[in-house]
């Protein structure tokens, strides 16, 4: 803290005084991320308006030791965008916020790191024939970053069955190094080369060590990515996959959104419910006069999108042929009948919407992320998972307002599933370590019996993947190594992966 | 001060008026989407007016998010009631337009059933109070608060100066305090002590008279509704002139309360809900809005392009949106801008920032000009003579090329011409 408050006005010289503050209240702002389990609250924090200002920061951070936690939108679901204990300087990124060039020539869009995807998404809209950035970020793209969501590898804003994670359309970055310096990464590391149009091409694909690092490697300033003219046609569908035995629904939805994915037909967004969540959305009258429907099994959503009418067409014939091999009813048109693929599409306006269930459980309620990507054919292993854990926490889940672990599924491209979801509880903070306890159990369940591959890593999720042995020596030995070299001084992100507390490992 | 120790009865005495909203204020998830999302299909660009200013900082709690998470901080114990909290939790003009985007309030089709309870301007307003009892007011705000009872206006002026407008009008305005009539026109403090802004109450008046309605005001009586101390956290100032003010609607057996300032309408419709019965309380565009329909004939078109700023008092905190656009779409041609109703960016003045923070209420204003700009209208015009004094010096400063006007001005030309 001390120490902290000594670099105070060197960062007040770097930034200005308007943008740095060592006030409680406004520390205290930045000490949660989405749930209120994990808690860290900085000494300082800090909006840097420049690259150049960002590497200052780091560069006093290895004079002085403080330790530098980076932050986007400040959307992250396990705690990544806050300290690990108290203290230090949280940079703020999002007072970089500027589209930088838009090349509509070779379709790429570069930005400062610190703007929104729905805001990034708003502005593409507007030029030339309008385009978006594909995969609409994460699912929390109305508030989280480029910079956030490209740190997590993050999926679930829509387009993602099309298009992938974020990352898989990063062509280039600007990274403030944690010892200060400002490097390129991709065709644009080239200083002969003026656009950003490839990661690859000189040497290892260095964007590659920053892309998913939750801020251990450095801090994001610039991002460089494809763009896409918005599709002018769009067509979408709901159906319902009921059958006496709930584990045949699952396995038919598997093997329905296989054929789909594997088929490599085109398809926007699809979404899985169970029948659990099913019956839920109809139980708390989610949907408008959905409960009046007879949806008792789980249900199967689709978008899909064309340049032309004809292309279109072609996409959705092969799409619903797929779906009727299934033997699977087609809910009416309406959304009141259960189209929820029109309101997702039509008038929701495509933008992921898991995370606005987070308010359906209570007034009083936090969440705890367990996002992951699974193999499309591993679907039923993780339901069967999910009930496991319920059963044998029941009790201690009923010690917690009646809490459980839920999740929803969509598809990403190429051909996995994104299981999104995690547990839900009372804010009480009396409960914490129990809510800790549980939530690191469901994670260990995850990883261990069937090798999840989590994104948002955050705090504890990276620990998670430590304390149970999921890493071999060789491999974690290896990301100290990569760590070490890039901080020597462990300044960004202490303690995430335990990393930092670790570097006496290797030499 | 007496210390309260930081005992779970402790935290609950000191955040007593926070209490009632409890459940609200704990809602946030700290999504975050309230600060910048953009949704064009729901018309959303940009959510917070604060924020949206480079006035401030812009660290998390200059908007909800941040704001929530410190009254998650009160309500633990890691925080202290303060005036670092005080100076934080103010600077917001109470505008609602966070509440409308929470959890993506905006679904034709789909319920969250958080929209049952986030409830922002109470919770925010509610521990504005809070602290204000504390001993943590914004020092600007407190001579407003202290006029309000002594004067019986925020303005610090003789309320005598009340009847000064109605020297300009060639006809018997009854006094209400001392003639039997039904409907009592509230004129408000603005409209009646700001010389600029008196036309408000004039063009009232007169629309009234041309559509013979029988009415009266209470003149140098008129007693403020107590809006800006409801606002700005004086609880005790807003109980002391409601009291007064419900007292004379009583003596006066008046039976409808029309008002041309959105901010008396909203106090009078939403916080005396409680304290008067049997008395209607209607915006004047509503109440003109159907007399105009039952005298459709005698409103002419104006040959004019306007835009409507929606008052966050009258919009989105009653949800008043049609009547004002019924008759500008009737007198005028209306063009939208591309934050209206529910999503209309705030003219800056609420919330006692105008009062508090008039640097930031400023530019929430030179905003909303560069949104009524872009539509190319000759006219912004809106309902609210708060809103008129903000916007109107955002474009004495900015010498843009609008002009503003509240909606009584076009209807009274409309009617003449």
């Amino acid at each position: 803290m001390e120490q902290t408050q000594k670099v105070y006005e060197k960062i007040e010289d770097i930034v200005g005084t308007k943008y740095v503050s060592d006030s409680k209240p406004v520390c205290y702002s930045y000490s949660m991320n989405c749930d209120t389990v994990l808690q860290g609250i900085p000494d300082v924090v800090v909006r840097p308006g420049t690259s150049e200002e960002v590497a200052n920061i780091l560069s006093l951070a290895n004079e002085t030791g403080i330790k530098i936690i980076p932050r986007g939108g400040g959307a992250d679901l396990t705690g990544g965008a806050k300290p690990i204990g108290n203290g230090g300087v949280v940079i703020d990124l999002t007072r970089m916020n500027s589209i930088l060039d838009i090349d509509e020539e070779n379709l790429i869009v570069t930005t400062e790191a610190g703007i929104s995807w729905s805001e990034l998404c708003e502005q593409l809209s507007k030029v030339g024939i309008g385009y978006y950035t594909g995969t609409t970020g994460p699912g929390s793209g109305f508030s989280a970053t480029i910079g956030g969501g490209l740190s997590n590898n993050s999926v679930g804003g829509g387009g993602a069955a099309m298009y992938g994670a974020v990352t898989e359309q990063c062509v280039g970055l600007e990274v403030a190094l944690p010892t200060g310096e400002l490097i390129y990464t991709g065709s644009k590391a080239n200083t002969f080369c003026n656009k950003p149009f490839t990661r690859f091409g000189l040497g290892p694909d260095y964007s590659g060590l920053f892309l998913g690092d939750v801020g251990l490697h450095g801090i994001k300033t610039k991002a460089s990515f494809r763009l896409y003219p918005i599709p002018e046609y769009a067509a979408y569908n709901t159906y319902e996959i009921r059958n006496t035995s709930e584990i045949k629904e699952y396995v038919k939805a598997t093997n329905l959104m296989m054929k789909w994915q594997n088929s490599k037909v085109p398809i926007h967004d699809f979404y899985y419910y169970t029948r659990k969540y099913a019956a839920y959305l109809k139980g708390v009258r989610l949907v408008q006069g959905w409960a009046n429907q007879k949806i008792k099994g789980s249900v199967i959503f689709y978008t899909t999108v064309g340049n032309t009418q004809k292309e279109l067409d072609h996409r959705v014939e092969r799409i619903e042929k797929m779906a009727k091999e299934m033997e699977i009813r087609e809910l009416g048109p309406s959304v009141e009948e259960g189209n929820l693929a029109k309101w997702f599409y039509n008038e929701n306006g495509r933008w992921q919407w898991a995370h606005i269930y987070w308010g359906l459980v209570g007034p009083d309620t936090t969440s705890c992320g367990t996002c992951l990507k699974c193999r499309t054919n591993q679907l039923p292993q993780y339901v069967e998972l999910y009930e496991e854990f319920n059963k044998i926490n029941s009790k201690k889940l009923l010690s917690l307002g009646n809490a459980s672990a839920d999740f929803v599924v969509f598809g990403v491209y190429p051909n996995y599933l994104d299981v999104t979801g995690g547990l839900s509880f009372t804010t009480n903070r009396e409960n914490r370590a129990l809510q800790e306890e549980l939530w690191k159990d469901l994670l260990t369940m995850q990883i261990k019996e069937l090798g999840a591959v989590h994104y948002w890593m955050g705090e504890i999720i990276g620990r998670v993947l430590v304390d149970s042995g999921a890493l071999t020596e060789e491999y974690y030995n290896f990301m100290v190594t990569i760590k070490k070299a890039l901080d020597p001084n462990g300044v960004m992100s202490p303690g995430k992966f335990y990393l930092t507390e670790n570097y006496n490992m290797v030499k | 001060m007496t210390e309260i120790k930081n005992t779970r009865e402790g935290i609950e005495s000191r955040l007593k008026n926070l209490m009632q909203y409890k459940e609200a204020a704990l809602a946030c998830v700290h999504c975050g989407q309230c600060r910048v999302a953009n949704w064009p299909e729901k018309g959303f660009f940009y959510v917070c007016p604060v924020y949206k200013t480079e006035a401030t900082p812009k660290f998390e709690p200059y908007f909800a998010r941040g704001k929530n998470m410190i009254l998650k901080g009160l309500f633990w114990g890691d925080l202290e009631l303060s005036q670092d909290i005080s100076d934080l939790i103010f600077q917001c003009t109470l505008c609602g337009a966070c509440l409308e985007f929470c959890h993506n309030s905006h679904n034709e089709s789909v319920k969250f059933k958080t929209q049952d309870w986030v409830d922002h301007v109470n919770v925010f307003e509610s521990l504005r109070a809070d602290l204000v009892e504390a001993g943590y007011p914004i020092e600007a705000q407190v001579p407003m608060n202290r006029a309000l009872v002594e004067l019986l206006n925020p303005y610090e002026r003789d309320n005598k100066e009340k009847v000064k407008w109605i020297d300009k009008v060639d006809f018997k305005v009854k006094d209400a305090s001392q003639e039997n009539v039904e409907i009592l026109y509230f004129v408000g403090c603005t409209a009646a002590l700001t010389p600029q802004i008196e036309n408000v109450a004039i063009n009232t008046v007169k629309i009234l008279n041309e559509l013979n309605v029988d009415f009266g005001v209470f003149g140098e009586k008129e007693v403020c509704c107590g809006s800006v101390a409801l606002r700005t956290g004086d609880r005790k100032a807003f109980e002391e002139v409601a009291g007064k003010n419900v007292k004379m609607f009583e003596k006066s057996g008046i039976k409808k309360i029309i008002t041309s300032c959105a901010g008396c309408y909203r106090t009078l419709k939403m916080d005396y809900k409680d304290k008067i019965n049997d008395i209607e309380i209607l915006h004047t565009v509503e109440f003109l809005a159907d007399l105009i329909q039952k005298n459709q004939s005698k409103l002419k078109k104006l040959g004019i392009k306007t835009t409507y700023h929606d008052p966050c008092h009258l919009g989105r905190h009653v949800g008043v949106y049609e009547e004002p656009r019924v008759i500008l779409n009737r007198i005028s041609d209306l063009i939208e801008m591309k934050t209206n109703r529910e999503t209309a960016m705030c003219c800056g003045a609420g919330g006692g920032v105008k009062k508090g923070f008039p640097e930031l209420s400023i530019e929430m204003a030179k905003n909303r000009i560069e949104d009524a700009l872009q539509t190319g209208a000759e006219y912004l015009v809106s309902t609210c003579p708060f809103c008129y004094r903000n916007l109107s010096d955002a474009i004495d400063l900015t010498n843009s090329d609008i002009k503003m006007i509240d909606l009584t001005e076009l209807i009274l030309k409309a009617l003449n011409s």
